[in-house]
């Protein structure tokens, strides 16, 4: 608690009027922002040059302190004063731009996964997958990818905390540095993953070497393609990506199809080349963005500890998120009904199921990606127009708001995952007209899409409740709401494969998915209950 | 022999890092049994109840596999870890959390922990290699013979596992294909058996994506050596300081292998009985400990020891519990005193016999029946009505021309008598600390095993047959002969002239029992059922075509072996098929097919004819199909069959090859689309 400010009533309204007084609390404030209290701002003046003397000369006061503790009336004054401030209401097609950008920000983030899968409907083979492969090439890769998301998954969340951290304030330079430094970090990582199955496989062999090739080759590759991604998500560069995407499924078409080399060949030369592309445009674009920015004030990085800290829960975040997507797969791909040679063993039409499923995320993550600006931008300015007695409307107001875009989120996922539904069978219809094949033709992938689909609408609830809560800088309590979300998915899961089917596994993720929801809007809801408490935190 | 010796390590390293280096990481150690081989012992001893029990537990709730097994270790771990490691104010999380910022921020920091680490690990080492010295230098001769003993019984053990490639008996094919079952959660696949043996193959299966195959391959000899070691670790506590003592024990005991081939034929193969034993010295010892010195750890561990043996043979089982009731018997002073120790006992015992009980009494319950070979086996071995009856002086000249087995009974005698002196006419340490106990305890032992084994020629009802307890009676009898020289010779009160005495003496009688045999002194070599080259065929086919996309076409030992890998049809059926043209289409839907044929049928000294080949079909009677092998005139007329079919059908289709070919077999390789196959008949 402040000492309370002792100012003589002789001098109480004249100096504080003065143009001198208030370029004095100008010169005070542009030095230390804000002043803690009075004897700072004593240590200021006197720092500035005032003594007794020329303050009592200048402003008629006795001495330094009672100088300093006018201004420092007038700099709670000024805190005060501007406090309470009447918003600048955005024109409307300002607003429809930002949303729109919004928009296709979240949606065209999947859209490399909705190219992938176009191209396997239509010319049998993507970036990384292909229609014909046998069971122990397609789980090779299927590990190799799996591993790779659970791997890099942290490092692109921190990546995307620490990236955007920078270059909100147009700190370039550090956003570069902090991106290439967990980019470094994610590749040793990798490389230690896989020196680690490579030495256990020398002893173990728990695969044949041909098999290891294969994991640790689309493995490493595929991080360094997951890593580039996240680098030009943060430079907004979402576009090229896809684009590189579309380059690379070219490669693998011009080398697979008309130099008739072998698929793996050929999708494994194609994704290095989009990895070191990646690379040099993720280089060129910070160069770019750093030259435009001009700003070389600070080149520093902060403490390696500090920024392990300020960025574990996200880091811790991304890995738990990843397993969780995957963990079902695993679950289904690793049940034994007679005996197997290893622990996972792909299985097509489970994962199938999966892939047509995850394309009812695109809309949802679009519209997610609009309401939370939209909150966001609303609550940033929002806030100051209420005063400190109108808290408990404040908090009310947002969480109806945040109600009431949950439900229209749902509602949208809702339609979504009918619209993918009826859409998958469509396509799939075309498809077996034009080529005699069905891909939806199992039973096994029908189930895994119907339900998956429900799964991935749920899913999309709290992952809503995610980017909300980043928003808010609170992600430990995004990972108190996952973590027994990814407990569920893995032991529903893993009981259900087992004792049913194994495609069961899907009512895995369905479930986690529910107690992830559930949670984590209990979570939020807490916080939007505390939101004074909660933006002061965040500030 | 390098490719065998490189699975052989890697089973080696994968079984004492699964049963020995993890659990002897959290598992408490008493205060009593700190040393080395004291931890290796308790660890195999927790780590394999654990794992047998959670194999079964999982395995009945159609839930063991890789993860399942992951998890559950994983989780047992943890939770024995926290128990040793103490929790503070701060939280451990938040602890190491702290720790690793810190050393991010200083690395110098870092580099200084990790050296210190490794400098501590290192001095560990040098004093654990200055002990070893010492005790070594102690006496030289004794621990040089001991590791001589190792290094032979060892190398007579592996031998054949590591020259050949196919089995040295017929069980180990059906403990692999009940392993592989067991992998895949079915536990009573041929009906109710202790399949505790069967889960520890599964558990290395599955723990390290180890091919059963190999397990099945070396944990016989494997577990023939562990045998070894763990009668050397009885020996080692029960006699602390008599090196020379030990080593006689197990010089008698390596001796034997040339005498009694029985018991090392069977420790070649993987058989559970041979198992079991590795947990009847540890249990007899930890129950004897429990009783000397009222240890409730050495209680635990004495229980156990008789669940794994009731998990895992039953033969071992009968065995450990006559043992354990001469054990009770002889401390019944102390298992009485109080009255609520006997209780306690009962209580325990009937608790654990219970749950050693409990997967055969839930097959049983399921209304399963046992396992027809074996209980079958069991009831016939029983005979009740006693052998041949013979007078002492008939008994004394048939044994008396048997060195081994004179020196044994001569030993017993002196053995019997010093102790009944020394108990009779000494006071003081003899009686008060129960060194008369000891020696009752080895002498009745020994004495209880020559009457199971010798049983039918001592015209003693036969239990058990007697061929199953030529190990047992040669441990006891080792130890006993070495018991017999160590107290004779005890007077003499220099170490160096005691040791040589005792030393010449084992040479002595050693060379005696080499003086005269009517069977010769050839070690025993494995059996065959398949020939080497259909063994080394599936590990080129494992290793060099994807799994589940070939099929092999052979008799019935290929079907444990592949399953899981490829997949599997009888040559007989397959031969039927082709033989009978029933105007069903032979196909099989993988992208390669292997024939496997034998020119030379295996137990047969020719080669297939057309004659053979032109035979009609074996029939057989019973439900036995494996009798289409079993009995060689029909194993010829399928081989031949076979033989002369594949002959003719490679002229005419270029996409069938020969894959492999030797003297003995020749391998045919199929080379098709998986989804749209061949018809094999056209």
């Amino acid at each position: 608690m402040n000492e309370p400010v002792r100012i003589p009533s002789a001098v109480l309204e004249t100096p504080y009027r003065t143009a001198p007084f208030q370029e004095l609390l100008h010169s005070i404030m542009e030095r230390q922002v804000p002043p803690q209290d009075r004897y700072e701002i004593a240590a200021v003046l006197e720092s500035m040059g005032w003594n007794d003397r020329r303050v009592r000369s200048e402003f008629g006061v006795n001495d330094v302190f009672e100088l300093a503790g006018l201004l420092w009336g007038a700099v709670q004054g000024t805190i005060e004063y501007t406090f309470y401030s009447k918003v600048e209401v955005p024109g409307a097609l300002q607003t429809i731009r930002e949303l729109t950008r919004a928009f296709i920000r979240g949606a065209i983030f999947a859209l490399p996964m909705a190219i992938s899968v176009f191209s396997m409907l239509t010319l049998k083979f993507s970036l990384w997958s292909f229609e014909n492969l046998s069971v122990e090439l397609a789980t090779s890769i299927a590990i190799g990818t799996i591993l790779s998301f659970m791997t890099v998954g942290g490092f692109t969340q921190a990546i995307a905390r620490r990236g955007f951290f920078y270059i909100i304030q147009n700190q370039f330079t550090l956003a570069r540095k902090t991106t290439f430094l967990f980019i470094r970090i994610g590749f040793i990582v990798s490389f230690a993953v896989s020196a680690f199955i490579l030495l256990t496989d020398m002893v173990f062999t728990l695969f044949p070497y041909r098999m290891l090739f294969y994991i640790v080759a689309y493995y490493i590759l595929l991080n360094s393609i997951w890593l580039a991604v996240t680098a030009m998500y943060i430079l907004k560069r979402e576009l090229t990506f896809t684009g590189l995407i579309i380059l690379g499924i070219a490669v693998v078409y011009v080398l697979y199809e008309l130099l008739d080399m072998d698929i793996i060949a050929a999708q494994l030369i194609s994704i290095s080349m989009v990895s070191i592309l990646s690379g040099i445009l993720v280089r060129s674009f910070f160069k770019y963005d750093e030259r435009k920015a001009n700003n070389r004030t600070a080149t520093k990085l902060p403490r390696m500890s500090i920024m392990i800290y300020s960025s574990m829960h996200y880091f811790y975040y991304g890995f738990l998120y990843f397993t969780f997507l995957y963990i079902d797969r695993i679950m289904a791909w690793s049940t034994n009904s007679v005996y197997m040679p290893y622990v996972i063993w792909f299985r097509g039409e489970y994962e199938l199921g999966l892939d047509f499923a995850l394309l009812m995320l695109v809309l949802p993550m679009g519209f997610c990606e609009v309401s939370v600006h939209w909150m966001m931008k609303d609550l940033e300015a929002g806030q100051k127009m209420y005063l400190g007695s109108q808290i408990g409307r404040m908090n009310n107001k947002y969480l109806f708001l945040y109600f009431r875009t949950q439900g229209m989120h749902i509602l949208n996922a809702a339609i979504s995952g009918v619209v993918i539904y009826y859409a998958a069978f469509y396509i799939d219809h075309l498809n077996a007209v034009r080529t005699g094949k069905s891909f939806l033709a199992s039973e096994v992938t029908q189930f895994v899409l119907l339900w998956a689909i429900v799964a991935y609408a749920v899913m999309s609830v709290f992952l809503m409740n995610a980017v909300i809560m980043f928003a808010l800088s609170q992600p430990y309590k995004m990972n108190r709401a996952l973590i027994p979300g990814l407990i569920v998915n893995l032991v529903a899961g893993f009981l259900l494969s087992r004792w049913v089917g194994y495609h069961y596994a899907v009512f895995g993720l369905l479930a986690g998915s529910l107690v992830t929801a559930v949670l984590s809007t209990v979570q939020i809801t807490k916080i939007l209950k505390k939101l004074d408490y909660y933006l002061y935190a965040a500030s | 022999m390098l490719v065998s010796f490189m699975y052989l390590l890697k089973l080696t390293l994968s079984y004492f890092l699964l049963f020995y280096f993890l659990p002897a990481l959290v598992l408490p150690a008493h205060q009593e049994y700190r040393g080395t081989l004291d931890r290796w012992v308790m660890a195999m001893i927790h780590s394999h109840f654990f794992i047998i029990l959670i194999v079964h537990l999982l395995a009945l709730s159609k839930l063991y596999e890789t993860l399942s097994l992951y998890g559950a270790a994983g989780i047992a771990f943890v939770l024995l870890a926290a128990r040793n490691i103490r929790t503070g104010a701060v939280p451990l999380g938040t602890r190491q959390l702290l720790a690793l910022l810190d050393l991010t921020d200083n690395r110098v920091e870092l580099q200084n922990k990790l050296m210190m680490k490794l400098a501590a690990l290192k001095d560990r080492g040098m004093d654990a290699l200055k002990r070893s010295i010492r005790e070594f230098a102690r006496s030289p001769v004794a621990w040089t013979g001991i590791v001589l003993c190792f290094l032979i019984s060892a190398a007579i053990r592996f031998r054949h596992s590591i020259e050949y490639s196919y089995y040295a008996a017929s069980d180990p094919y059906v403990h692999l294909k009940w392993a592989k079952a067991m992998g895949g959660n079915q536990l009573y696949i041929d009906g109710v058996y202790p399949y505790g043996f069967e889960a520890v193959i599964a558990a290395l299966n599955k723990f390290y994506l180890l091919d059963p195959y190999y397990i099945v391959r070396f944990t016989g000899p494997l577990a023939g050596v562990l045998v070894l070691l763990m009668f050397f670790y009885v020996l080692r506590r029960s006699f602390p300081r008599d090196a020379v003592f030990i080593l006689v024990a197990m010089g008698v005991l390596t001796a034997s292998s040339w005498l009694f081939a029985g018991f090392i034929w069977r420790q070649m193969s993987s058989l559970s009985m041979e198992y079991g034993m590795v947990f009847f010295f540890p249990g007899i010892y930890f129950l004897v400990q429990y009783f000397r010195k009222g240890h409730s750890a050495a209680l635990l561990l004495a229980v156990e020891c008789m669940v794994l043996t009731l998990l895992i043979h039953a033969y071992v089982a009968v065995c450990t519990g006559a043992a354990y009731i001469i054990v009770f018997l002889l401390h019944a002073d102390q298992a009485v005193r109080p009255l609520k120790r006997l209780l306690k006992l009962s209580v325990i015992f009937l608790t654990a016999g219970m749950v050693g009980l409990m997967p055969l009494a839930l097959g049983l319950i399921s209304g399963i029946e046992f396992y027809e070979s074996s209980i079958n086996y069991v009831i016939d071995s029983v005979n009740l009505g006693a052998g041949n009856q013979r007078s002492w002086s008939q008994l004394w000249s048939y044994y008396s021309e048997i060195p081994f087995f004179l020196v044994f009974l001569l030993s017993a005698g002196v053995l019997g008598l010093l102790t009944i002196a020394k108990l009779l006419f000494r006071k003081g340490a003899f009686r008060t600390e129960g060194l008369w106990r000891r020696n009752a305890v080895f002498l009745l032992l020994g004495g209880l095993f020559f009457c199971l084994y010798q049983a039918s020629t001592l015209g003693l009802p036969v239990f058990v047959p007697g061929d199953r307890m030529e190990f047992f009676f040669l441990a006891f009898a080792a130890i006993i002969v070495a018991l017999a020289l160590s107290q004779l010779f005890a007077f003499i009160r220099w170490k160096l002239v005691s040791g040589s005495v005792k030393l010449a003496a084992t040479c002595l009688i050693v060379a005696f029992f080499f003086s005269s045999s009517s069977s010769g002194f050839a070690l025993p070599v494995g059996d065959r059922y398949q020939y080497e080259e259909a063994a080394q065929t599936y590990l080129e086919i494992r290793s060099k075509y994807p799994h589940q996309e070939w099929t092999i076409i052979s008799p019935i030992e290929e079907y444990p072996i592949v399953l899981g890998y490829g997949w599997h049809t009888n040559l007989w059926e397959f031969v039927k098929g082709i033989s009978e043209r029933t105007g069903e289409e032979i196909r099989f839907p993988t992208n390669y097919v292997f024939l496997m044929v034998e020119k030379v049928p295996l137990g047969m000294d020719r080669e297939v004819t057309e004659a053979d080949a032109a035979e009609p079909f074996p029939t057989i009677e019973g439900s036995r199909l494996d009798d289409y092998y079993r009995f060689r005139e029909k194993r010829l007329v399928i081989q031949a069959k076979a033989y002369y079919w594949a002959e003719e059908y490679r002229k005419t289709h270029s996409y069938m090859k020969v894959f492999r070919d030797s003297p003995n077999m020749r391998v045919y390789l199929i080379t098709q689309d998986g989804s749209n196959p061949y018809n094999l008949l056209n």
